[in-house]
């Protein structure tokens, strides 16, 4: 036998692994997917309130603005009318005394 | 010292002209009024009302003008049941601040046995009126108006007819009946 037939045979020679090689297998395979897991289901929670969030606040302060100008425009309104019709009591007040 | 000159002399006048009426003295009169309207609107609130202001709509479009270049509106104006529910001396704050000489009667109604009085004050900045107040006092009813701001009174007054400012710079009409 070579030495080159030699140095094959030992490196394809069987050995046996330890007593507790498939529980570190087991183990560490079932480790690494739960934590990406968990990390992936976490990110997209997150990411999922603050996109719920950002709606809500926005929408609601949307809509207070909205409500706001609404109800600035009405006394607005209702301002420009009263003054209007106190200007023309006024004119015909004035009108009345003149005459 | 420049800086406190330069204060005294043009910062101060300069907010001084600028300022609304306090018509806060009139409020108490809400307990006794029977309908009571109460419309305060100053500069982000003016602004955003004017934007809610439809362009499409005569009268709106029309009010959108008119209040571009106002600083507040200010009205407070009571109904009451009965005549005696106000007293003159309610309109003191009020009248107190139009003494300033800021401040030019332009038309005063006054009927002393009616009871039934109406001013108009303006302020004048160059060729414009920069703030005017109203002052309508008949029996049941007290109507005090503030606008600060550059006003186009006769657009003002278009919006419900067709009332001008007269050409006088002041008319002071006063009657007396026996």
């Amino acid at each position: 036998m070579t030495d080159f037939e030699d140095q094959l045979r030992r490196a394809f020679e069987r050995q046996e692994p330890s007593a507790d090689f498939a529980d570190r297998v087991v183990a560490r395979a079932s480790r690494p997917v739960k934590v990406a897991m968990y990390r992936y289901g976490r990110k997209w929670l997150s990411s999922a309130i603050a996109a719920a969030l950002i709606v809500a606040l926005g929408g609601g302060y949307a809509w207070e603005r909205h409500r706001q100008g609404e109800e600035a425009r009405a006394q607005l309104i209702q301002a420009m009318e009263i003054t209007s019709s106190k200007l023309e009591k006024i004119h015909k007040k004035v009108q009345g005394a003149l005459r | 010292m420049r800086w406190l000159l330069f204060f005294v002399l043009v910062l101060v006048p300069a907010l001084a002209s600028g300022q609304a009426l306090k018509l806060d003295s009139l409020d108490k009169l809400a307990a006794k009024a029977s309908d009571t309207v109460k419309v305060s609107l100053d500069g982000g609130l003016l602004r955003l009302a004017a934007r809610f202001l439809s362009a499409d709509e005569p009268e709106e479009a029309q009010i959108k003008e008119l209040v571009k270049q106002l600083k507040g509106v200010y009205v407070r104006s009571f109904e009451f049941s009965k005549s005696g529910d106000y007293l003159d001396s309610d309109l003191d704050a009020i009248r107190s601040q139009l003494r300033d000489a800021a401040w030019k009667p332009i038309v005063e109604v006054h009927n002393k046995n009616d009871r039934d009085n109406a001013d108009i004050y303006v302020k004048e900045q160059g060729d414009h009126f920069t703030g005017v107040a109203i002052i309508v006092a008949e029996p049941r009813e007290l109507t005090v108006v503030n606008i600060d701001g550059v006003i186009d009174l006769d657009g003002l007054a278009k919006l419900a007819g067709n009332f001008g400012i007269p050409d006088e710079i002041r008319i002071k009409v006063e009657r007396k009946r026996k």
